[in-house]
């Protein structure tokens, strides 16, 4: 098995040089952005209820004090679409954005290579820390990296949890070790997963693993932005001692410093031209300006440019592609917003009794009993009745009748829904649809199907 | 400044092996990126599948209709559906992999 084994080469660590410049600024904002809304969202309530909670145990998601239930799974779907959608248009217009800035691949890759940079050192620090022998300080080094990290990771796997659980509560159980096994599970997956991927995957995620890193070229066409080193300007390569006039010599610009190498997160060579590997994340133009700077030449040999910019052609914004995209998105984001704005602001949630499942009453009826949970969705209080649908003679009770409800409140109701048992021939069970209307005349209405539970065998 | 020879600005060529240039790099570099990309897909469709299925059907009328004297809860009903659908894609990824390679040959006499 030795021959095809040589096909896999050993992996080499890649030590990114920490760099400093414009688009390095912009991508720490948005780290901190982003990262920021992940760590605090959970935290924040608004007027008492979580602002952000997938209570998956209740099934209902809390957005910013809208409850979505799973009937509203069509708004999910086209949440996703349009984002796949923003996704392929921002990537026409401006390339691998969301490599560079967004992903949290490579967000949270940041963040433990910062990690790694306070406790490490600086680049050629780092790698003779790699080479070296396992001395004290090393051991000293490397050991304060893993704390900070695995405290970081648990923080981050709590935190995800937290997006499901209200997360005060989920603080106190934790301290107390009294997280339910999935809770810990999940906790500690996601903790490890981000170990994982942001302390040794890194860019072999985007190179080996990611599925938008192979068909992002798709969306590219010659007038998308790329980053992009200028050959014509740049070559001949050469070093040169400052103040020297590069023509003279017969060199271009580029000082075949290495730089815009070392401070690849990938760790390819931009001036090869442009490959799947670059996450475009503007380390090698900083580091090419900040070396243009030193030499007195104008910055902008490593740009972002359009492949149309490169041969001197004109390169349009506005062009077929990216107008169907925005045509799309518009569409998609108005249907959404149609949708919401119209949804029916009564939500009627029907839970089986749990521990029956049918009771005969004492004239011969099967009777299955319920809870209603009823939701007042508008911003007024309403007064709701109940009445039901199904097989011939099927009536429900509620307990009370009829129920008022302040605005956005949620109520339990017990209900009782009766049928005769030769109403239906099937087995086991039938449904019925249970509508609640508002009997203030406001004509709010809402329905929700059900399984009424027959005797099986009959 | 002068001792740093790696200094870009005075201009000496770079100590350090450039990159290899990408084209020549073997791809995939290592076999355990195999497993990655088994299932690092797998998760991705196990989460999209999980999303669909739970959104249409809760755990609790499922174990209520199977196992009704179990306590499971929803929280577990979704782990174990996840848990469930990560395994079947990626044994789904990893029997595709396996396709894909070439069939060893090596062992063969005929082949040239
Ligand atoms: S290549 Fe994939 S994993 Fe890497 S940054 Fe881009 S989207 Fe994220
Ligand atoms: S080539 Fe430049 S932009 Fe691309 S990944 Fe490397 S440093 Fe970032």
């Amino acid at each position: 098995m030795s021959a095809p084994d040589s096909m896999y080469a050993a992996h080499e660590k890649i030590h990114p040089r920490e760099i400093k410049g414009r688009y390095q600024t912009a991508r720490k904002i948005t780290v901190f952005l982003l990262l920021g809304l992940f760590y605090v969202l959970p935290w924040v309530r608004i007027g008492g209820e979580p602002a952000i909670l997938f209570d998956l145990p209740a099934r209902q998601f809390h957005i910013l004090g809208l409850t979505f239930w799973p009937q509203d799974f069509f708004y999910l779907t086209l949440l996703l679409v349009i984002c796949a959608l923003a996704l392929f248009f921002v990537t026409s217009l401006a390339g691998r954005v969301w490599c560079g800035y967004a992903c949290p691949q490579t967000v949270w890759t940041e963040v433990f290579l910062w990690m790694e940079h306070w406790t490490e050192g600086k680049r050629a620090k780092r790698m003779k820390l790699d080479r070296g022998p396992w001395n004290a300080e090393k051991i000293l080094r490397k050991g304060s990296k893993q704390v900070l990290w695995i405290v970081f990771s648990l923080w981050t796997g709590f935190t995800f949890v937290g997006f499901f659980s209200p997360i005060d509560d989920l603080l106190m159980r934790a301290a107390a070790f009294q997280l339910g096994p999935w809770e810990t599970f999940w906790s500690l997956f996601y903790g490890f997963a981000t170990y994982f991927n942001a302390g040794f995957m890194r860019e072999q995620v985007c190179l080996y693993m990611c599925p938008y890193a192979r068909f992002q070229g798709a969306m590219f066409d010659r007038e998308t932005l790329i980053i992009s080193y200028d050959e014509e300007r740049g070559e001949p390569r050469g070093g040169r001692k400052r103040g020297i006039d590069p023509k003279e010599k017969g060199l271009g610009d580029c000082i075949d410093c290495n730089l815009c190498v070392q401070v690849c997160p990938t760790g390819i060579d931009i001036r090869d031209g442009l490959q799947y590997e670059c996450i475009a994340c503007g380390a090698c133009i900083d580091a090419c300006d900040s070396v243009m700077d030193k030499m007195d030449y104008p910055r902008g040999l490593v740009r972002y440019t359009t492949e149309n910019a490169l041969q001197g052609k004109p390169s349009r914004v506005i062009r077929p592609r990216t107008i169907l995209y925005t045509v799309l998105l518009l569409a998609l984001v108005t249907a959404g917003a149609t949708g919401l704005a119209m949804r029916e602001p009564v939500r009627l949630d029907i839970l089986t009794d749990r521990n029956t499942l049918y009771r005969e009453t004492g004239n011969g009826l099967i009777e299955n009993s319920y809870s209603f949970k009823l939701t007042n969705m508008s911003g007024e209080a309403h007064t709701y009745g109940f009445s039901v649908e199904g097989p011939a003679g099927v009536r429900i009770e509620t307990e009370p009748r009829e129920v008022r409800l302040t605005a956005g409140e949620t109520r339990t109701i017990p209900a009782r829904i009766q049928l005769d048992p030769d109403a239906t021939e099937k087995i086991g069970g039938v449904d019925v649809t249970v509508t609640v209307k508002s009997l203030d005349g406001t004509d709010i209405t809402g329905s929700e199907t059900t399984r009424f539970r027959t005797p099986v065998g009959r | 400044m002068r001792s740093q020879p790696a200094d870009p600005v005075e201009g000496a060529p770079a100590q350090e092996p450039s990159v290899t240039h990408p084209a020549k790099r073997p791809y995939p570099p290592r076999r355990a990126w195999l497993v990655g990309a088994c299932l690092w897909p797998a998760f991705l469709s196990a989460g999209l599948a999980t999303m669909i299925f739970f959104s249409g059907i809760d755990p609790e009328t499922l174990r209520l209709q199977t196992l009704p004297d179990w306590e499971i809860s929803r929280t577990a009903g979704y782990s174990i559906g996840f848990l469930m659908f990560w395994a079947v894609a990626g044994f789904s990824s990893a029997v595709s992999v396996l396709l894909v390679r070439a069939p060893c040959r090596d062992t063969g006499k005929g082949s040239a």
